[in-house]
């Protein structure tokens, strides 16, 4: 099992520089932050470097159109304007369920939340998917069209997605994270759903051979 | 932290019984399981 936390990298592309001079700029970039934030930087340096100089480290690739990818895992935030009246809608929608937006249908989906900002005027969509990007989007397309635009269509100028416009308008609003963490990123949602049922049978065999 | 932070209206997760130290768990349990099979054949 790895765990995983990073820094987007370009993928492919060499490290500049080694771990020392790495956490040498890093303490330039602090040396006027604030108080609080210097005295953390020295506190766990010894930490940092060793992390950074690890072999360990998990490797950040593209997720394909957009996006990060760790191992199986990929990440996946947008931020979009509502259209008039569309905030309203999609809560409404989203409140049907109590704030559960139920995804497993879908079958790639780890998790998944729907953000209102700025007094109702844009969204933040959140998730981390199996995968790579086009793959992620057609299983939407394929499988929940229809709940899909039910949400979208609150969006400003969403095309719906059956128009050959949708993967442009997501990815025009998509924002690759910076930093971001997967508890386990070698398990897909339904290796996870496998690994429950051999669980499930092995405590119920050892319960038997147990009475 | 709690001035900042803004609850969403709606969220998902595929399996919200599961902590990750029991998926953890659930990893080993299923590689001693494949192990063993291997060991059977």
């Amino acid at each position: 099992m790895a765990t995983a936390t990073t820094t987007r990298t370009e993928t492919g592309s060499k490290q500049p520089v080694n771990a020392q001079e790495k956490i040498q700029k890093l303490r330039e970039l602090f040396a006027d932050a604030p108080e609080v934030g210097k005295r953390a930087l020295e506190n766990v340096l010894r930490e940092l470097t060793s992390d950074v100089s690890s072999a360990a480290t998990p490797t950040v690739e593209s997720a394909g159109r957009t996006g990060s990818r760790i191992d199986k895992v990929s990440e996946l935030t947008i931020i979009v304007p509502f259209a008039p009246g569309g905030a309203k809608r999609l809560r409404a929608f989203l409140q049907l369920l109590g704030g559960y937006a139920n995804a497993g249908k879908v079958g790639t989906v780890h998790d998944m939340r729907f953000v209102f900002l700025d007094n109702d005027t844009k969204m933040l969509f959140a998730t981390a998917y199996d995968g790579d990007w086009d793959a992620y989007i057609d299983d939407f397309a394929t499988k929940i069209p229809d709940f899909l635009d039910l949400i979208d269509s609150a969006w400003e100028g969403w095309p719906g997605i059956r128009s050959p416009l949708a993967k442009d308008y997501l990815a025009k609003h998509q924002v690759t994270a910076e930093g971001w963490y997967v508890a386990h990123p070698d398990l897909t949602v339904a290796e996870t759903a496998r690994l429950k049922r051999i669980g499930k049978a092995v405590d119920e065999f050892l319960d038997k051979i147990g009475n | 932290v709690q001035a900042n932070q803004i609850t969403a209206d709606a969220w998902y997760v595929a399996n919200p019984n599961l902590t990750i130290a029991e998926t953890r768990r659930l990893e080993r349990v299923g590689k001693a399981v494949e192990e063993l099979l291997d060991n059977i054949e």
